[in-house]
């Protein structure tokens, strides 16, 4: 027993021993102490029986079968890490992003890929002069250089003209498919001069010059050649002004911060083209900021706003039909409208507007500030639910007590204008009269002319020349600049998008739609330069449809932005335990291979 | 004091400017953002309804102003005065009273949505009233608050929106060109970390405190329980209220700039100009808290046409009042019937705010991935039984 006590006391020294050498990690020293201090510490003759198997010293050379084994387990885990897990994070993580056109994109944005050209076709109807050929020569001469002095840009009305002396009904057919833009007639009238007549409600201009003397032919011919060009020029200048303005941002790259310098290329421009004046600038400027917007169909709101409870009801959907109907309808292939109508009683008008009363008027008068805050929005019911956008015009009443009210520096009508919002029209209605109660339908006439005004204003018709047909033709043209302008600048947008916000997913829908308005941007633009407009607009509206559905995709909403820091603490718990064994498993094998290395050269 | 008489003589001497300035933008357009969600966040609800009370009160319609209320207090078990939200201890206005429109409440009010309201990016039956459809001729007014830190604002106590993701959705609207300008206005704590990363221009932005400084509240209610505004907001609307009258006001933002005292405030208000063209003093406070219409008036630029309606009927346009009936409601009907189709046919494929897009090819390629996957964990087991038996 006593025996046995001693032997487990010895064997826990020992085992201390070992311990605590280990500790200073000196196992060499370990093993030349074994052999050194054995007597010290153990008796004589006393066996080690940890010796001989050497459990603390060396364990036993590994077999080459296990070592082979351990090498296929580390590889193949390496070999599942790399090819099946490295593949199915990047799957799994990858954003995706359909590839897109970008450099034509950009193109297009800038500019570069269609010259906007606005070819013109004017024919002239000269019966009574013998040498018209000429003449159209000499004019066609005089465009083309006035062009050439005044435009840098590549944007330029082109004007061309086509002689046709004999006028039959086929040919005038046939012209309507070649879209004429105005037709001249050179009348020879010995009283007035030189004159110029626009017919209001058709495309044809009349002509009138001094029926030339036989003496001096080739004079007169000269004359009227360059009266004809100026007349054309002062029938398109406005709207070639308002085209050059409208494309003048296609050019200059809107880059991040350059709308900065916009104004400046304003003035640059002011600069460029001396002979028009800086007012007429200004005039397109305000022209465009109350042009609303180009959309395929608006929806337009009447409203019958009155201060008391009568009149209590209006003709209105008569009125709408027999008045503005036609109207409506010329504009149809540029736009579509809805109508709606609505009538508020007791609706007064915002405090803040307060009309003073004129003696010398004997009326009630409001001044320009008043009428800026005269739509009462927090009372009114203007809201539309419609997704087109929305064009009110509204005729007030006003309460007798403030009646008549009137605007004093409105020339024309009791009205004003609120840019690319709509349109209001005060009635001051005759206290005694009859037809308090109803307001009928010639009683709106007036209203509705005024409205009819507005809404050309509101839609971007330029106000001169006095023809109504060239005018809307040259509104489609305006707004086919404006769509091919808009649906470019947003592709262009497009692309600066996807570049910057690299987290963005981009679906395949987004590049077919792009596709799509590339396509459709290019058909406008040969559309445009064979000179019919309205399929032009038609190509254009679809480009920037598609140019917008595909930058407002529902599923582009950049991911939210994460640091660094979050990222890695996302990772670690993940990466962390599976990488550990897998590099500490490759540093072991190779620190193995090293030593063997070492021990052979040894050996040899 | 000197800075406000600056601001008050620059103002006088640029009078002509202004007009200038108001030729710029056509419409007026409010986004009023509170993040927080429970009770003791009362106040942060009350600013922003202050707010919308005082864009309201200066003519911006409710079209045009998102109102985004992340908790309805007013209807708390807690209130002690159910359906109301007060904003002083005086209690003298309701803010919650009965002309109130809001667009987005509890938890629509998300990072996701937000980012999605600035940049457009709206699921195709949104309704026109929680869309800011905006142009190039519009003035925004962002207002947010909350809780906040460097340069994040927590959303609903379970998200959080950076500087970063403003500063990118700004960017995008700047591209689409939906702003003319905008003034980006924060009252939490931290404020003026979260505009430290706008890059877009025609920004002005200012915030309630410093990196590092807190945002206080400025007096709690006894009654109610809880704080009922904050300090920043509250000196805000202080000077809106005394100053700026009506829209007609003439007072300008650096007006505005120069009443904050930083000791009332108790923290350092900022303001951040770089990014903006106009000065300070030619701006006024309802270019972008109020909505002044620019008019014109008939006369003056525009010839009215006497005979317009006439001209159109005599220029070939003519049809009968029945075929413009028939063609206007039969297309109208028409269109209506398509258009819901297509809604109904894209809203299949969608199924919630959250979720991505489907596409069928995506999809397909996921699914043989996904059974690959499995197929290659059988193929392992199979391997490994084998190797078992052997």
């Amino acid at each position: 027993m006593e025996d046995d006590a001693d032997s487990r006391r010895r064997r826990y020294r020992e085992l201390l021993h070992n311990i605590t050498m280990d500790k200073d990690g000196a196992s060499q020293s370990q093993s030349k102490l074994d052999k050194d201090d054995d007597d010290s510490i153990l008796p004589a003759g006393f066996v080690d029986q940890g010796d001989s198997t050497a459990t603390y010293n060396q364990p036993p050379p590994e077999r080459p079968e296990t070592i082979r084994t351990r090498l296929w387990v580390l590889i193949s885990a390496w070999m599942i890490a790399i090819f099946l897990g490295l593949p199915l994070w990047h799957a799994t993580t990858t954003i995706y992003r359909a590839p897109l056109p970008m450099q034509e994109m950009q193109n297009w944005s800038e500019g570069k890929l269609c010259k906007t050209e606005f070819p013109l076709l004017v024919e002239v109807e000269a019966p009574s002069l013998p040498d018209a050929e000429n003449l159209l020569k000499t004019v066609q001469h005089a465009l083309d250089d006035a062009n050439d002095f005044t435009a840098h840009k590549p944007h330029h009305l082109r004007l061309r003209l086509a002689a046709k002396k004999a006028k039959s009904e086929e040919d005038s057919k046939s012209d309507k498919d070649e879209n004429v833009a105005c037709l001249l007639r050179l009348i020879p009238d010995s009283q007035n001069g030189y004159n110029h007549a626009v017919q209001s409600s058709s495309r044809i201009v009349d002509i009138h010059y001094p029926p030339p003397s036989s003496s001096s032919q080739s004079s007169v011919s000269a004359g009227l050649s360059k009266f004809v060009a100026e007349t054309l020029e002062v029938l398109f200048w406005q709207e070639q002004e308002l085209i050059e303005h409208l494309l003048l941002p296609q050019t200059s790259n809107p880059g991040s911060l350059n709308a900065l310098s916009s104004q400046s290329a304003d003035e640059s421009r002011d600069k460029k083209t001396p002979p028009r004046p800086r007012a007429a600038t200004a005039d397109i400027n305000r022209r465009m900021s109350r042009v609303v917007k180009y959309s395929s169909s608006y929806h337009i709101t009447f409203s019958l706003f009155t201060a008391t409870s009568l009149p209590a009801s209006w003709d209105i959907e008569s009125a709408i039909s027999q008045y503005l109907t036609p109207l409506l309808s010329a504009l149809s292939p540029i736009s579509n409208f809805t109508i709606s109508t609505q009538v508020q009683y007791y609706a007064s008008i915002s405090s803040s507007v307060t009309p003073t009363y004129d003696e010398e008027l004997q009326s009630w008068t409001l001044k320009k500030e008043d009428l800026s805050s005269f739509i009462n929005s927090a009372e009114w019911p203007l809201a539309s639910i419609s997704n087109d956008p929305n064009l009110n015009f509204i005729l007030y009443i006003p309460h007798p007590s403030i009646s008549p009210l009137t605007i004093p520096s409105a020339s024309h009508s009791n009205s004003f204008l609120l840019p690319q919002w709509g349109g209001v029209t005060i009635l001051n209605l005759d206290q005694s009269a009859s037809h308090l109660q109803h307001l009928s339908n010639p009683t709106l006439k007036p209203a509705l002319e005024t409205f009819a005004t507005h809404l050309l204003a509101l839609l971007g018709a330029p106000p001169h020349p006095a023809s109504l047909p060239i005018r809307l033709d040259s509104l489609v043209r305006q707004r086919s600049a404006e769509v091919l302008v808009s649906a470019s600048s947003t592709l262009g947008s497009l692309q600066r998008l996807v570049n910057a916000l690299p987290s963005i997913s981009i679906p395949t829908t987004v590049s077919d739609s792009v596709q799509d308005s590339i396509l459709h941007l290019s058909l406008a633009c040969e559309e445009l330069r064979k000179g019919s407009f309205v399929k032009a607009l038609e190509m254009g509206r679809v480009a920037q449809e598609e140019a917008e559905k595909a930058f407002f995709e529902r599923t582009m909403v950049a991911q939210v932005y994460f640091p660094d820091e979050h990222k890695l603490a996302v990772y670690l718990p993940l990466l962390g335990p599976v990488s550990v064994p897998l590099v500490l498993g490759v540093f072991r094998e190779v620190k193995r291979v090293i030593a063997e290395r070492k021990r052979v050269r040894g050996g040899a | 004091m000197k800075l406000a008489n600056w601001g008050s003589l620059a103002l006088l001497s640029l009078f002509p400017s202004s007009c200038l300035a108001h030729s710029q933008h056509t419409s007026n357009w409010a986004v009023l953002v509170s993040t927080s969600r429970f009770w003791f966040n009362y106040r942060h609800l009350a600013n922003v309804l202050s707010m919308y009370r005082t864009v309201k009160r200066l003519g911006i319609p409710d079209s045009q102003i998102i109102l985004m209320l992340s908790d309805d207090v007013a209807c708390n078990p807690r209130n002690t005065f159910p359906g109301t939200v007060y904003n002083n201890a005086d209690r003298a206005i309701d803010l919650y009273g009965d002309n109130i429109e809001v667009d987005y409440r509890g938890y629509e009010v998300t990072v996701e949505n937000f980012i999605r309201l600035l940049t457009d990016r709206v699921p195709p039956d949104t309704p026109r009233s929680k869309r800011l459809l905006t142009d190039d001729r519009s003035n925004i007014f962002i207002y947010m608050t909350g809780h906040g830190g460097n340069e994040f604002l927590k959303f609903q106590d379970a998200e959080e929106i950076s500087a970063f993701d403003i500063a990118d959705a700004f960017q995008q609207m700047f591209e689409k060109k939906r702003y003319n300008e905008m003034l980006f206005m924060i009252d939490t704590c931290q404020a003026n970390t979260m505009y430290s990363k706008f890059y877009s221009p025609n920004i002005l932005a200012t915030g309630s405190s410093e990196l590092d400084q807190s945002s206080y509240s400025h007096h709690a209610d006894n009654d109610v329980g809880v704080a009922v505004i904050d300090r920043y907001t509250y000196f805000n609307l202080e000077y809106l209220e005394t100053h700026v009258k009506n829209a007609s006001s003439k007072h300008t933002l650096a007006d505005l700039f120069s009443s904050y005292d930083p000791v009332k405030i108790a923290s350092t208000p900022g303001i951040r100009t770089d990014l903006f063209r106009r000065d300070l003093s030619e701006v006024l406070i309802t270019d972008f808290l109020g909505n002044v219409q620019s008019v014109e008036v008939d006369g003056d630029g525009m010839i009215l046409d006497e005979d317009l309606l006439a001209l159109a009927r005599s220029a070939g346009y003519n049809i009968t009042e029945q075929e413009w009936k028939d063609a206007m409601t039969g297309g109208y009907h028409e269109k209506t019937q398509e258009e819901r189709d297509t809604v109904v046919g894209e809203q299949r494929t969608w199924e919630g705010p959250a979720r991505v897009h489907k596409h069928p090819e995506a999809d397909f390629w996921r699914n043989v991935m996904s059974a690959g996957a499995v197929g290659v964990c059988l193929l392992g087991y199979w391997v490994f039984s084998m190797i078992d038996k052997v």
